[in-house]
């Protein structure tokens, strides 16, 4: 059996270097084991050797550019097979110094490299889809216990060994999805676990429900007289016709049209094609989705500043989120980008 | 309310000149179906094709699949409110040509909504290993419409979720024709000697057993009951026999089901199977539909988990309807009886794609026990087939069916549906 060589990255805490005096050093590096390092040899053991620790200052990492790569070149003239930073616990910047590092010697050295991170880490969001996270105490208190799940998982993907559930091998869900056909049809499966907890026993969930992030809500507008207000909708409001095919669900698009001086959306020019609930009240009057005519008059009455000159629209129906989430950026990208300040977003 | 159903194998499904049961091979006479058909003048023509499974076939634009079933002893009829009267069914005697489904087939009408339409089945390749209509010797029901049905105007789509009315009235006449040929080949059994018979019977059990109530989630499409076309916000309390009878027909959209599995439906089979062994079956709540307002969703979780707890229910077996608004009514239900002390799990499908997405359009914690059903949305890529049925390609979007396909799960007729017929299941890495 080869001993894997494994180069362990730190931050200038960990490393010794000092605490947040220090958040601007520089990247350095040293041959072996330093700190934590010395717990991460030893639970290796024989399989592998930390044959160097590379560290830089929170700060630095995270604020000066090009520190990434000067961190990752540090770390490919150990030639390693194996790169573990951290863990971070709930440390916000070095948390993403740990996933950025991570991802990059991954990428760009193509070896086998593995994070740790509490869960609430905001790094943890970032990263957990691309990454092996190992799940982590908040402090330093859990180290051994963190390290310890850091090794054995490099290990396993060092050797090819496929890894187990998240919970089973302790790192973060990536949110990859394995399509697999069970032993038991669902409604046995169902029936059994159902079984299991009315009796107390103990039942694992084959899907855990996830975890929001709530989106915070943008400060209010200061003077509405002078703001520029957009109309978006995600009801499936669209010129007669449908002459751009916006799908009536699992829309993959959304479209923008003009309504520089328009006052109204007369129902023989507009239409919904959303197929998610009855859409005749709105063909009839297709204000009750986009409601052109009373921004018209707030927009004459000097209540808002100016009604931007397009309007947003695509189908918020059985829609699937990534895709929404990109619609989302681009819209608010444009509508910034364009100078709105405000958007009445009408949903179905 | 005991119901026997009696099961006949059917080995074989072949033309001949009149329709009957011979031995296990189910003899059909197409233009006796044909005529049954045409009685209903929403139809120029009607034409029917036997497909098998191992055949290169592909049969697209597929509407509802049915059981041929008949009532032979007992009070009302199969498929109350469409072939019988609309009367309480799930007692006597009830016959079944197991093996054998009618599938309707015909391409959008004029003025349909075409958003949930795609439905298709494979009958060899990797598609059939996914669908259980794959595995059944079908009768396939192309129909054509009378297009006086459809006068100008009537292309015009007002309501994108449930279409024209005329487009309406005809899928309601497709369902209503499927089910007559159901009901008439299953007329065949009438006097035949069942090769198995199941008794179903919630009768009382050891009162130290857990009381379980089914919930079977409805999303805007919800099914008919007895004929019935409502929206069910408080829900209705069946007894699964009226399922094996018929009672609850699919609205013939996209991947909410089919009636072959409400009258075949595995969780309701099991959880009868296993009452008084393990559990006391106490009922099901069909409940769903269209609820538009938070306050609306409040009303509707908490009046169905008040008849759960009417019931007395110990615990609930979930089916719930993920991808859209009523996932919210669904996890305020898990939620409440959960509070009420009803312990629940969950049968549910994944929509989710790509890692960061959960999957869930809303959850809450409460729905700890979940059994994953599939997926809608996986991918699956079908070999070009040497007969099709139905047109030539699907729609919404297009797509030419004559070759190579490559469809989202959602697309093959029942692979992954409400009644969690599936070995299909997703895990998170």
């Amino acid at each position: 059996m080869t001993t894997l060589r494994v180069v362990h990255y730190l931050n200038q805490f960990f490393a010794g270097i000092g605490a947040e005096d220090k958040a601007d050093a520089p990247p350095g590096h040293r041959e072996g084991p330093i700190g934590p390092g010395r717990v991460l040899q030893q639970l290796l053991g024989d399989r592998g050797e930390v044959v160097a620790t590379v560290h830089c200052g929170d700060n630095y990492a995270g604020e000066k550019r090009g520190a990434i790569d000067e961190i990752v070149g540090l770390i490919a003239t150990y030639r390693p097979d194996i790169l573990i930073a951290g863990p971070a616990f709930s440390a916000g910047r070095y948390g993403l110094a740990c996933g950025e590092v991570t991802l990059r010697a991954r990428e760009r050295l193509g070896v086998v490299a593995v994070t740790g991170m509490h869960v609430d880490n905001a790094a943890t969001e970032v990263y957990r889809t691309r990454l092996h996270i190992a799940s982590t105490q908040r402090t330093a208190v859990g180290m051994a216990d963190g390290l310890a799940i850091m090794a054995r998982l490099a290990l396993k993907l060092a050797a090819g060994t496929a890894l187990g559930s998240p919970a089973d091998e302790g790192y973060v869900p990536t949110g990859r999805r394995i399509f697999e056909v069970a032993e038991q049809p669902a409604p046995l499966r169902a029936v059994e676990m159902l079984l299991r907890k009315v009796r107390g026993e103990p039942y694992t969930t084959e899907w855990p429900v996830p975890r929001y992030h709530r989106v915070p809500a943008a400060p209010p507008l200061g003077d509405l007289a002078k703001a520029t207000i957009a109309l978006v909708t995600t009801g499936g409001l669209v010129p007669a016709g449908n002459p751009d095919r916006l799908e009536s669900g699992f829309a993959t698009k959304w479209l923008r049209y003009s309504i520089a001086g328009v006052d109204s959306l007369p129902p023989e020019r507009w239409q919904s094609v959303h197929g998610g609930f009855n859409t005749s009240r709105i063909n009839e009057d297709p204000h009750r989705v986009l409601p052109l005519d009373v921004a018209r008059e707030l927009e004459r009455e000097g209540v808002i500043g100016r009604l931007h000159p397009e309007f947003f629209s695509t189908t918020g129906n059985t829609s699937v989120i990534p895709t929404m989430r990109r619609f989302a950026h681009e819209m608010a990208g444009e509508l910034r980008a364009a100078g709105v300040d405000g958007v009445i977003l009408t949903s179905t | 309310m005991r119901l026997e159903v009696g099961t006949i194998q059917i080995r074989d499904v072949e033309i001949g000149r009149a329709t009957a049961l011979t031995d296990h091979t189910l003899v059909i006479d197409p233009e006796e179906l044909r005529t049954l058909v045409l009685e209903d003048s929403h139809f120029a023509d009607v034409q029917m094709h036997l497909v098998r499974p191992g055949e290169s076939v592909r049969v697209i634009h597929v509407l509802d699949v049915v059981e041929p079933r008949w009532k032979v002893a007992g009070p009302g009829g199969v498929f109350p409110g469409f072939v019988s009267p609309a009367l309480t069914v799930g007692e006597g005697r009830t016959h079944r040509l197991a093996g054998v489904a009618v599938a309707e087939v015909g391409a959008p009408v004029p003025g349909e909504s075409t958003v949930f339409r795609q439905r298709l089945i494979d009958m060899a390749g990797p598609g059939a290993a996914l669908s259980p209509f794959a595995r059944t010797l079908n009768v396939a029901l192309e129909f054509t419409p009378n297009m006086a049905c459809f006068p100008p105007g009537s292309e015009q789509i007002k309501d994108f979720l449930t279409g024209g009315p005329e487009s309406h009235d005809y899928n309601r006449a497709v369902l209503s024709a499927g089910l007559k040929v159901a009901a008439r080949l299953g007329r065949t059994a009438r006097e035949a000697t069942p090769d198995d018979v199941e008794t179903f019977e919630l009768s009382p059990c050891d009162p130290a057993l857990p009381r379980v109530v089914c919930l079977l989630q409805e999303v805007t499409a919800t099914p008919f009951l007895y004929g019935m076309h409502v929206s069910l916000p408080f829900g209705a309390l069946l007894h699964p026999n009226e399922f094996f009878d018929g009672a609850v027909v699919r609205w013939n959209r996209g991947y909410v089901g089919s009636t072959y599995g409400e009258q075949n439906h595995p969780v309701l089979v099991e959880l009868c199977r296993r009452h008084g062994r393990d559990v006391n079956f106490v009922g099901c709540i069909v409940f769903g539909g269209t609820t538009v307002s938070s306050a609306e969703k409040e009303a509707s979780s908490s009046a169905v988990s008040k008849t759960a707890r009417v019931l007395r229910a110990d615990a609930a077996l979930v089916i719930g309807l993920n991808g859209s608004n009523h996932a919210v009514d669904l996890m305020l239900t898990i939620q409440k009886c959960e509070r009420a002390g009803i312990k629940t799990t969950l049968i549910y499908n994944d929509v989710g794609e790509g890692p960061d997405d959960p999957g869930f359009i809303f959850a809450l914690p409460e729905a700890d026990a979940i059994v994953s059903a599939g997926s809608r949305g996986q991918k699956v890529t079908l070999p070009k087939m040497a007969r099709l049925i139905g047109g030539e390609h699907l729609v919404d979007p297009y797509m030419d069916a004559r070759g190579e396909l490559t469809v989202p799960m959602r697309y093959l007729c029942c692979s992954v549906d409400t009644t969690a017929n599936t070995r299909q299941t997703v895990r998170f890495e």
